[in-house]
């Protein structure tokens, strides 16, 4: 699994590797410019992402507008929807709700609120599958080109 | 008032004659027989004439005129003369002399005297007259000088204008003042122009002015008038027209508003003051939660992976330390933004529908290890009849019973603490179909004392600060519960008894929600259980009278025991042969084992005393962590507070009859442990969620969970699943409507055929007839067996199978286009140029690697991205960042392998290469 951690926070990324460079490589970028363009270059490479956690309060770019230049992106690659990559915004905010609406328009897949923890984070990849009930490895590789 | 007429006479026959001649005019006639006596009238009354006898004995008509005329008020009093003696000419000066106006000697003409009287009548009218004018005139100018002196004394100017020419007519002594000019000139006194009340712009075209307060009727004209000191003066001119017997006039009021408006102004200044600091602080408090909670965020996070890692007991405990009270931290900053919300008037509420039952349960488990790590009971006694669902927010609601539930738990050293829900019992019957919910949060605690009753419901305050000091906490949450109660149209108040506890009320009016299709209010077929008996164990005597009546809802029938001693007598002699006397034995292990807990003893005899053991853990029991009894080992494990909902499961899988055999296709499906299904399971309720899913999973299916339609249907879009098993009682977007949805195809990327497995509590024949009309490929009844469940499932697999072959068979390849390339734009500066200018960075960017200097490889790399994207050389760009994201996760191999292309793309941009065969745009 290839994962993309955007915060801008390096205590938060530290903490977002620990918990998912079990499951797979993990990169790090620390606003949404930079994760719109490293998205595109792993497009480019066709070795896209399968998930990524993205902060939605950062300096610059923040996570709203990176989120919908993504799903712009794969709508212009005609990324067929199974293929997308699975986008948790992760939110300091106490409204949930309103977060959740507005971010379902801009296309993310789900949210999480801080504090994370590893358990929250993880059903959260069981949701989707992205691992197994047991949380041990990565149930599947959407992404791993066939033999 | 008539006028009067006098007549003197002594003789009465003459008054008599004058009088019949007088009678019929205009006037009072008054007689007297004598001169004194007249006198003594003319002396009081009014007369408008008198008629006076020259001869009468005592005072004659000619004394009594001397006399009169010696009076001022009566010298001019007209009178006529009647005599019969004295007809020479002397005796007639005489009397004219002295006052007489006229004479008539006797005998007289009846019609002479009439006319002198009517003339003396008529004058005496107009000199009455004349007199009232004077009098008024006199109250006039009366009137007049005190306005005069009124308004000489207003600090408003009051003027006058000529509307026809705009000449000074009147003004007071505020306006002569400015003007500079003396009363009485008004004349020459000046023009309105003069008179500094018009704008200095456009308002001096005078005519038009009269035009347009001919049409609006008045006017307010602002100026802004510096003294000669300099000092502000703001000036407020009213200008009115007024009209007086055909001419126009100008009335002006200046008033003198340079007070007012500096206040006004010094209002609005304070004003926007006040908002931009509202907004500040709303800002503040938005930075605050983001600032506050990103590096909590870090702290909680890194802690827990801490406590994961091997850590010796002392360090354990510390980090569990750090946990907990960052943990708390970040309530206290919740409670405090909460509080601010509900401060400035930000806190809304939802109105959508919500099931009461589901608020009260998931409060309950939510504080339940709370709770039963401090040795507490926690019991939901929910009242059976509460309507669903309702319209509200349910999320606040929930806010509201934890805080007082944690309140209770916090103050509560030993017992239990009960949340119950039920009607109200007395609600307003004028409010038509409202639910009044009363709900009453119970404990056995420290209590509060009666003059803390009101004061605990402050903000930041506790009952004492002692308590403060011993409990914790921001004293915010019983404000905050208040106001959200206060919100919600309800009322929050507090009964205590100190030293024993105290209760919490809530009332609190719901309007229903409209009943959601698809769901009937309850399964009224009869349950395989019914008067099946069952042992209750239950010592708290609360969690017994609740336990019993839900059981005996569920149609069981109940024995509960109060005490050990009472459940021993119920068991059979030892030895004998007698089958168990109960189905099903429920024990309930208490929060707070006694020291010499019998139960255990009493566990290990019970095994003869029904088929099946039940137990009812605390939360913070861990089901592993139960002793064994030998054979007797607990079939069922609930988690309290226990939930209807847990007891019916647990029944059903006790109880449920043997599945009829034509509904299995082919052998036991129970057996198959490996139906490799991926599944949509949409379902609302939690404990039926859980049940599910435990039965799919243990069979080998993997499992998404869905709270209700529109949850299904967006997870349907993004992934593909085998089928979908769905409750068709759902809130929001119901099964039925999302039955439709997908069957409808509606949703492109929705596959329109996949197998769709209805799950209902309602077993009516054209209930199930509607859904497989909607297009369900199968229908299973709540509540169901796990065998009942996997049959469903593997049909509904082949189904599936069948499917997929059809459409194989029908495929028709689709190959997506390739994604756009686009190539590098044209270079502005020459290769050569860029490689030169980033020698120096490339050598320390090698040498940094060589150290493992992450962070300054991480810098150096962003400098060279930088470098690249103003001169759009892209793949330089593209390693450049590469390397950085390689360096920021720590991976030398990696930078070294983006170095090492990073250098290649150099050597190329130097020597006027064309760019690598990539397809791939860089980023706008």
């Amino acid at each position: 699994m290839k994962i993309l951690i955007v915060d801008d926070e390096l205590n938060n990324r530290l903490l977002l590797q620990k918990i998912l460079g079990r499951f797979g490589h993990c990169d790090m970028v620390v606003n949404g410019n930079e994760a719109v363009e490293i998205f595109e270059y792993a497009q480019a490479d066709n070795a896209p992402y399968d998930l990524i956690c993205m902060d939605i309060m950062m300096p610059g770019a923040d996570g709203q507008t990176a989120l919908r230049k993504i799903r712009e992106l794969e709508r212009k690659l005609n990324i067929p929807p199974r293929e997308e990559a699975v986008i948790l915004m992760i939110s300091a905010l106490d409204s949930p709700r309103v977060v959740m609406d507005s971010f379902r328009q801009g296309g993310c897949t789900d949210y999480l609120t801080k504090p994370i923890t590893r358990e929250k984070l993880e059903n959260k990849l069981r949701e989707y599958s992205l691992i197994g009930p047991t949380a041990a490895a990565p149930r599947r590789d959407r992404h791993t080109p066939p033999a | 008032m008539k006028p009067r007429i006098l007549i003197v006479d002594d003789k009465p026959e003459n008054r008599l004659a004058v009088c019949s001649i007088l009678d019929g005019m205009e006037a009072d006639l008054v007689e007297c027989h004598n001169g004194m006596a007249a006198l003594e009238r003319v002396l009081e009354e009014d007369f408008a004439l008198i008629l006076l006898d020259a001869h009468m004995p005592e005072m004659d008509g000619f004394e009594m005129l001397q006399l009169m005329a010696s009076v001022e008020r009566t010298r001019r009093l007209p009178i006529i003369f009647l005599t019969a003696i004295h007809k020479d000419e002397q005796h007639i000066h005489h009397g004219y002399h002295l006052g007489a106006v006229d004479y008539m000697l006797k005998p007289f003409n009846p019609t002479i005297l009439r006319g002198k009287v009517a003339v003396f009548l008529d004058l005496y009218r107009q000199r009455e007259l004349i007199r009232q004018q004077a009098a008024d005139l006199e109250r006039q100018r009366h009137r007049l000088q005190l306005f005069h002196d009124l308004t000489g004394r207003l600090d408003d100017e009051l003027m006058i204008f000529d509307a026809a020419d705009g000449r000074l007519l009147e003004a007071n002594q505020a306006a002569l003042d400015r003007l500079g000019r003396q009363p009485g000139n008004f004349p020459s006194a000046g023009h309105i122009r003069d008179a500094g009340v018009l704008t200095a712009a456009g308002d001096d075209d005078w005519e038009t002015l009269i035009g347009q307060l001919r049409q609006d009727g008045s006017r307010k004209v602002e100026r802004d008038n510096r003294l000669p000191g300099g000092a502000e003066r703001i000036t407020e001119a009213n200008l009115q027209l007024t009209q007086l017997e055909g001419r126009d006039y100008l009335l002006v009021v200046v008033r003198d508003v340079t007070r007012r408006r500096l206040t006004e102004q010094a209002l609005q200044t304070a004003r926007d003051e006040a908002h931009a600091a509202t907004r500040a602080k709303s800002r503040f408090l938005a930075g605050m939660s983001h600032e506050i909670r990103s590096p909590m965020n870090a702290v909680i996070g890194m802690t827990s992976l801490l406590l994961e890692s091997p850590l010796d007991a002392e360090q354990r405990q510390f980090a569990r330390m750090v946990l907990e009270s960052a943990e708390s931290l970040l309530d206290i900053l919740n409670d405090i933004l909460d509080f601010s919300k509900v401060e400035a008037g930000k806190l809304s509420l939802e109105r959508i529908p919500f099931a009461l039952q589901e608020v009260f349960e998931k409060a309950g488990d939510t504080l339940a290890l709370q709770a039963h790590k401090k040795g507490l009971e926690l019991i939901l006694d929910l009242h059976p009849a509460l309507p669903n669902p309702l319209l509200g927010d349910p999320v606040r609601l929930r806010q509201v019973i934890i805080n007082l539930l944690n309140n209770a738990i916090k103050f509560t050293p030993r017992g239990d603490v009960v949340v119950a829900a039920a009607p109200l019992a007395d609600p307003p019957h004028d409010d038509g179909h409202r639910f009044h919910l009363h709900c009453r949060v119970t404990d056995t605690g420290i209590g509060i004392e009666p003059g803390n009753l009101e004061r605990i419901f402050d903000s930041f305050t506790q009952a004492d600060d002692t308590t403060s000091r011993q409990f914790g906490g921001t004293g915010l949450g019983l404000a905050i519960s208040r106001e959200l109660v206060r919100l919600m149209g309800g009322r929050l108040w507090v009964e205590s008894q100190p030293g024993a506890g105290s209760t919490f009320h809530i009332t609190v009016p719901f309007d229903p929600a409209p009943p959601v299709p698809g769901t009937a209010p309850a399964r009224s077929d009869p349950v395989p259980w019914v008067d099946r008996p069952v042992l209750l164990l239950e010592q708290n005597p609360t969690a017994r009278r609740v336990l019993s009546d839900m059981l005996t809802r569920l149609q069981v029938r109940v024995t509960a025991p109060a005490s050990l001693a009472e459940a021993t007598d119920l068991l059979p002699p030892p030895g004998s042969l007698v089958a168990a006397p109960f189905d099903i034995l429920l024990v309930s292990f208490p929060a707070a084992p006694l020291p010499d807990d019998p139960l255990p003893d009493f566990l290990g005899r019970a095994g003869q005393l029904a088929l099946c053991l039940a137990v009812l853990l605390p939360a913070n029991q861990r089901p592993a962590a139960l002793p064994q009894w030998g054979r007797f080992t607990p079939r069922h494990r609930l988690i309290k507070p226990v939930k209807p909902a847990q007891l019916e499961w647990l029944l059903a899988d006790q109880f449920a009859p043997t599945p009829v055999p034509d509904r299995i296709p082919a052998g036991p499906p129970v057996l198959r442990r490996n139906l490799d299904a991926k599944i949509l399971l949409v379902e609302d309720d939690p404990g039926n969620r859980l049940v599910a899913t435990r039965f799919l999973v243990n069979a080998g299916c993997r499992v998404t969970e869905a709270r209700d339609g529109l949850e299904a249907l967006n997870r349907l879009a993004r992934e593909d699943y085998d089928m979908v098993l769905m409750d068709v009682g759902l809130p929001g977007m119901d099964g039925l409507e999302a039955l439709r949805r997908i069957r409808g195809g509606e949703l492109p990327e929705v596959p329109a055929d996949i197998p769709l497995l209805v799950v209902s509590a309602q077993v009516m024949e054209e209930e199930k007839k509607r859904f497989l009309q909607a297009g369900a490929d199968g229908f299973l009844a709540k509540p169901y067996l796990r065998a009942q469940l996997l049959g469903k499932v593997t049909e509904m697999m082949d189904l599936q199978a069948e499917r997929i072959r059809q459409r194989l068979r029908n495929h028709q390849p689709v190959i997506s286009a390739p994604a756009p390339a686009r190539p590098p734009g044209d270079l502005p500066t020459s290769g050569m140029e860029i490689a030169a200018g980033l020698t120096d960075l490339m050598a320390h960017l090698s040498q940094a690697l060589e150290q493992a200097a992450f962070p300054v490889v991480e810098e150096l790399g962003l400098a060279i991205r930088q470098t690249a994207h103003h001169h759009q050389a892209d793949f330089l760009r593209y390693h450049a960042f590469r390397l950085v994201v390689a360096a920021r996760s720590r991976l030398p191999d990696h930078c070294r392998e983006h170095l090492t292309a990073l250098q290649r793309e150099l050597q190329r941009l130097a020597s006027g290469e064309s760019p690598p065969d990539r397809s791939w745009s860089p980023p706008s």
